[in-house]
């Protein structure tokens, strides 16, 4: 990486390369020099003041920065010791700065004030500077070419200034409607780009005399603090979440696409050849053997389908299907590869073809599979493995003859299929004796699922237990798991019950339309981490999602009426994808790079974190942008899941058998419950989710997680009314409890014993409670003597350490006699604690002045040992990570090892 | 919003726009007032960084309209609706003039209390946010030191985040009694509060003035130097934290509502909309439609651009055929097998 051009996100300050990349590279991307460490000369002011710009001058061996108070500051770049201190004659507190000029002769200095005026100051030759007038709010951002100078305001404005005469803005332009923040100029093209709050990046032409908008790019990954320039079109966007990335921008020009031109109507391009369907009802099949050459044609042919390696074309009764599936010449067993030199001799396609007593109504294709339907309504589902040797797997009859099969696989021996008017059928072909295809949701559920609309996509996983993920044309994801009862083997008489369970199914409705999603793309992405990718339509253009966030990672213009066309990894590079379509009769072919849009960093949230728990593997986060993400305990991103908008607390446990449950919840009433297996969460992303909404309850305000041996994982959850529920695994409610309205909410709850609640409330109690037999018992209550709220609660053996709004931290005893109770303050900070962990001899705190403070507790006492500053600025949450692991969250995360 | 029978946003946001305050910060003032008591018997108050002007609302309420010789100055850089008993100012509290201009209202007389619920312009970068407010209350102080009697009061809100302590410190050079104040109307998850400081006696010596940028404190700064920790306000009122119903008694203290109020319950629009905002003319520009034609002739552009360039190929691949064609027909199948490997082996092509 390119660290010269990322050093301004990092305030001006140089890192060497190795920092950028491992978790330093939070600490510089805030830009605070008190936190960067590994850099030979650093310098901590007493009382900080904010520096908004620093240039090095090496021909006179000096360093300067200037700060918000308008003070230019000469500095030694040996040490940086400090020289020269001149104070600008101009009193607002400024927010931005540009430095020109080679030498301190020439030094000119510009700063942007929060009132909005541009200030033009050359230090070494006038006492008062020149104030430019335009902007009418403050100014963010400040950039130059050779002969302009650029600002980008609270105005919603980007403004020209020449830099030689000094006078106002020659050039105005308007675009952005919420705050942009930052400006960065590509002077060899004449582009400016520009981004903010609106989460897009905006791209300016510019001449001597106008700033025009050319494109826009949405980029749904937070609020955009800087951009700066790595090369032509290709930029670094740093967000507010901390999150940093790359990005392509094309200037708007046209898709590169490569035509086949004339009357192609259908087509397939396979690993070695291709097909295609014209319309003189030709069905030509090509080699590919460095050229493609024309292998055959057969005329008469109307209809096509294609799935990923083969593809089935019929009219009437005659059926052919070309398959790619490597089957050797003399062998009729897909068996070990042959020399590579045979290998290309037999890279041909293969070429099957049945003649049927009837006419075909539709065929499909999966794998070596065929699934025909013919005119009598009745299907026929195929094998073959050469020309030769066809098997029939499956014949059956629905009983509504009118349905059309849309898509169709088969996994351990099971045959599903999606039809056009959304069901979904099953048949299990181990069962012999029941020779009919069965709805595998019922009738409501279809529906609920996929709005009668077609099954676009069945996609079975490589998993022990039978599972499979669906698409429809909806815009609808679902994962789906058959659990089997029986055998058809071993208890032939028994009757084998199969039951289809939906584990959890989002819409694309997060990326704020719906469209129409068709296939899956499993990619090895950047890191080496898998990724699964969902492709589908919207309008004219094609889109790539991330399935997981449900955000669009790429989309392109490929023009209406693609109802033929094909996507799939380069052979060579897997984050090159080679589009083909059918455009008014043409093929097309586009190369597809997603590499356009890369994370160096990413925590998959679009605002700042509010709330995290973790478990020795796993650490969950959640913030108010509705994303929750799992990260395993390196803070890597494993899975980002949209789960509904304003979530403010979640809680996550781990059961001994590799199982884990996260709750979350927040404004909108819902609480979310997510389930999931280790091995088939990072293999397959395999999860469940649940969804409970509360209407009438306010807000979730906390949430906790709890194991009962004998009924399972039980969850309890806080509410702004004011009232405590018990929910089991299912979501039904247990146990419910209104506190009395001078106690407040609750505000943070905890478990100690499997079944002791903790409640520390807004109204300033600590309070618990016994869950017993589907009942809240009240068992002991404490009032806190500093009457702010509880804002944290941690639990040990033999305490309860609560944190207040006040920033003191408590340790209580809650005795079921109030006499007895005790609250002893142990630590204190200056602004509200926002998280505890305890250990078995240690008790950190973290608050919003950005603090931890460790204290060593013994029987006897409790001493303050260490405070450390975070690096994260805005901490919201600390919680444990195994045993000595503690994560800080905020805007970023934030893993310290050695604390505990 | 969905049908609930609870309001899910914060309850004194609802009750300070059913009462005509202009911004809930007015029930801050009370309830720290109603704590401290420091608006007893006061008959010159300041009001700085006003707009949109709740405070103000407050001192008119408590103090102008127990006693109407009780004079308040009201001082924002941006202009505000008018409100009884405050005489507006438009000025920048970082002037001496502004400071005598205060005083002249006074009558030569120095303000007993000079409250100030500024906020700097949140940027969003928490580091220049927290300075931006340091610096904000520094030239609160500044004004203050010119305008306030010894023994008054000074009450401004603060950001508690990183370098907050020093704050303390230096205030407490400068007062007697520094207090953090945290009325229950503010969140208890946000890092507001209120710096309350009683009893002004600058040490000996002290010249007022505006140029002071740091009150010069060196000393290692811990939690103790603030006298207390007070939150503000009856546990048994209204929680910040806490959602209410809709039918609840919508005046403050809690009043009567007959049942015809509560049919009508309706969500209210903000009392005051800032006056004078930095996007006004954007806003303008936006409504005027301007926006959205620059957004169709940006994509029309774009369309443009790939028709002609559409044409362009068409023209190109004309052209190459009329050249093959001249070297004599070619077996249809081989060209077109030729067409197919060039469409689909184009890699080299794109790398060139």
């Amino acid at each position: 990486m390119d660290d010269e051009t990322l050093l301004d996100h990092f305030a001006q300050l140089k890192i060497s390369e190795g920092h950028l990349l491992d978790d330093k590279v939070i600490t510089c991307a805030k830009g605070d020099q008190k936190y960067v460490e590994n850099v030979p000369h650093r310098l901590e002011e007493d009382f900080p003041e904010h520096i908004i710009g620093c240039k090095d001058f090496p021909r006179d061996k000096k360093i300067v920065s200037v700060t918000s108070r308008n003070v230019l500051k000469i500095r030694k770049s040996k040490n940086l010791e400090l020289e020269e201190q001149i104070q600008c004659d101009y009193s607002a507190t400024s927010i931005c700065s540009l430095i020109l000029g080679e030498t301190l002769e020439s030094i000119r200095i510009f700063f942007g004030s929060v009132v909005g005026e541009l200030i033009d100051w050359q230090p070494g030759k006038e006492d008062k500077p020149v104030m430019r007038k335009g902007h009418k709010g403050m100014i963010f951002s400040i950039v130059a070419d050779s002969k302009r100078i650029f600002t980008i305001s609270d105005d919603r404005t980007i403004r020209m200034w020449a830099i030689s005469d000094r006078g106002g803005s020659f050039c105005t332009a308007f675009g952005h409607t919420a705050r942009p923040f930052t400006i960065c100029l590509d002077p060899d093209s004449q582009l400016i780009y520009t981004g903010g709050i609106e989460q897009t990046v905006y791209c300016w032409k510019y001449t001597d005399r106008e700033i025009k908008l050319t494109r826009k790019t949405s980029l749904s990954a937070g609020v955009i603090r800087k951009i700066t320039l790595f090369n032509r079109q290709t930029l670094a966007i740093s967000c507010q979440n901390g999150d940093i990335l790359k990005i392509h921008v094309d200037s708007g020009g046209v898709p590169d696409w490569k035509v086949l031109k004339g009357g192609i109507v259908n087509f397939k391009v396979l690993n070695c050849g291709l097909v295609t369907l014209n319309t003189r009802d030709e069905l030509k099949i090509y080699t590919n053997t460095g050229m493609f050459k024309l292998m055959c044609r057969v005329g008469n042919i109307k209809h096509m389908s294609s799935s990923s390696e083969s593809l089935v074309a019929w009219h009437e009764k005659q059926l052919i299907v070309v398959s790619d599936i490597l089957f050797y010449e003399c062998d009729i067993t897909p068996g070990p590869a042959p020399p590579l030199e045979e290998q290309q001799k037999v890279r041909k396609p293969h070429v099957f073809r049945l003649k049927l007593s009837m006419n075909i109504i539709t065929a499909l294709c999966w794998d070596n599979l065929v699934l025909i339907k013919t005119v009598d309504g009745s299907f026929a589902v195929y094998e073959y493995l050469d020309a030769d040797s066809w098997q029939c797997l499956k014949r059956f009859t629905p009983e509504n003859p009118s349905i059309m099969p849309s898509c169709f696989a088969k996994s351990k021996n099971y045959i599903y299929m999606g039809t056009t008017h959304g069901e979904l059928y099953y048949t299990y072909l181990e069962d012999h004796k029941n020779d009919q295809m069965e709805l595998a949701l019922t009738k409501k559920e279809c529906y609920d699922l996929f709005g009668g609309k077609e099954v676009t996509c069945i996609y079975p996983l490589k998993l022990c237990k039978p599972k499979f993920m669906t698409l429809g044309k909806t815009g609808v994801w679902a994962t789906v798991a058959v659990l089997r009862e029986g055998c058809p083997i071993m208890y032939p008489t028994k009757p084998v019950i199969h039951t289809f369970r939906i584990l959890n199914s989002r819409t694309f409705s997060a990326a704020s339309r719906i469209a129409w999603p068709c296939q899956f793309i499993d990619r090895k992405g950047n890191g080496g981490i898998q990724e699964r990718l969902i492709v589908g339509f919207y309008g004219t253009s094609m889109i790539i999602w991330n399935s997981t966030t449900g955000l669009p990672v790429y989309e392109t213009y490929c023009g209406g009426g693609h109802r033929e066309w094909q996507l799939e990894p380069s052979e060579e590079d897997p984050s090159i994808l080679d589009f083909h379509f059918i455009r008014d009769n043409d093929l097309c072919h586009q190369r597809i790079d997603l590499n356009s849009k890369e994370y160096v960093i990413n925590t998959a949230h679009a605002s700042s974190i509010v709330a995290a728990s973790g478990t020795t593997e796993f650490l969950a986060t959640v913030s108010l942008d509705g994303h929750l993400s799992i990260s395993n305990a390196q803070g890597q991103l494993i899975l980002p899941i949209f789960v509904g908008e304003n979530l403010l607390c979640t809680d996550m446990r781990t059961d001994k058998d590799g199982h884990s449950y996260i709750i979350a919840g927040g404004g909108k009433s819902m609480i979310s419950i997510i389930d999931f297996n280790h091995s088939e969460l990072e293999s397959h992303g395999v999860f469940s989710m649940r969804h409970l909404t509360q209407p009438d309850e306010g807000r979730v305000v906390a949430v906790k997680t709890c194991a009962d041996e004998d009924s399972g994982p039980r969850f309890v959850v806080s509410y702004s009314s004011g009232v405590l529920e018990v929910l089991d695994f299912s979501l039904k409610s247990l146990a419910t409890l209104e506190l009395e309205d001078s106690l407040g909410i609750g505000a943070k709850i905890d478990i100690y014993d499997k079944d002791k609640l903790i409640v520390g409330t807004s109204g300033s109690y600590v309070m618990t409670f016994e869950m017993k037999d589907e009942q809240l018992k009240e068992m002991g209550r404490l009032k806190l003597l500093d009457r702010s709220g509880v804002t944290s609660i941690a639990t040990s053996s033999d305490a309860i350490y609560v944190g207040c709004d006040s920033g003191h931290v408590y340790k209580c005893h809650v005795a079921s006699d109030s006499s007895e109770s005790t609250a002893i303050k142990i630590q204190s900070h200056l602004s509200t604690v926002v998280g505890i962990v305890v250990t078995r001899d240690t008790v950190l705190s973290i608050s919003l002045d950005c603090a931890i403070v460790k204290s060593v507790t013994s029987s006897e006492s409790t001493l303050v040992s260490s405070r450390k500053p975070t690096i994260i600025d805005m901490p919201n949450g600390m919680v444990k990570m195994g045993e000595s692991k503690i994560v800080v969250v905020g805007d970023g995360i934030q893993i310290i090892d050695h604390l505990i | 919003m969905g049908k609930t029978s609870r309001d899910k946003r914060d309850i004194y946001y609802r009750l300070a726009k059913e009462n005509k305050w202009r911004a809930r910060s007015a029930f801050k003032l009370m309830q720290i007032d109603d704590e401290f008591q420091i608006l007893k018997g006061v008959t010159r108050a300041v009001d700085l960084c006003a707009a949109p002007g709740s405070w103000s609302q407050v001192l008119s309420k408590r103090l102008y309209e127990e006693d109407e010789k009780a004079k308040i100055v009201a001082i924002d850089l941006q202009p505000m609706a008018p409100i009884p008993g405050v005489i507006q100012l438009q000025g920048d509290i970082t002037s001496v003039e502004t400071a005598n201009q205060v005083i002249e209202h006074f009558s030569g007389e120095k303000a007993d209390i000079v409250i100030c619920d500024g906020a700097p312009d949140v940027t969003g970068i928490h580091s220049l946010d927290e300075f931006m407010q340091a610096e904000l209350i520094l030239a609160a102080f500044n004004i203050t030191s010119h305008v306030l009697k010894n023994g008054g009061n000074f009450l401004a809100k603060i950001f508690r985040s990183r370098n907050s302590s020093l704050l303390y410190a230096q205030m407490k050079r400068y007062f007697k009694q520094v207090y953090l104040a945290k009325p229950r109307s503010s969140r208890q998850s946000s890092c507001e509060a209120f710096v309350l400081c009683l009893d002004y006696s600058p040490p000996e010596g002290f010249v007022p003035t505006m140029n002071k940028t740091s009150l010069e404190i060196k000393d290692n700064v811990t939690a103790d130097v603030i006298d207390g920790f007070v939150t503000c306000g009856d546990l048994s009122g209204w929680d910040s934290e806490k959602s209410y119903p809709l039918d609840i008694e919508c005046s403050f203290p809690r009043g009567t509502l007959d049942e015809d109020d509560k049919k009508r319950y309706e969500f209210k629009d903000v009392v005051q909309p800032p006056t004078d905002p930095a996007y006004k003319e954007a806003l303008e520009k936006k409504k005027t439609g301007v926006f959205s034609k620059m957004n169709a002739d940006m994509n029309k552009e774009m369309k443009a651009a790939i028709k002609r360039e559409k044409k362009h190929r068409e023209m190109t691949a004309e052209a190459a055929e009329k050249e093959s064609s001249e070297k004599g027909p070619e077996k249809e199948a081989e060209k077109e097998a030729e067409d197919v490997a060039d469409a689909l082996e184009n890699k080299a092509k794109i790398e060139e």
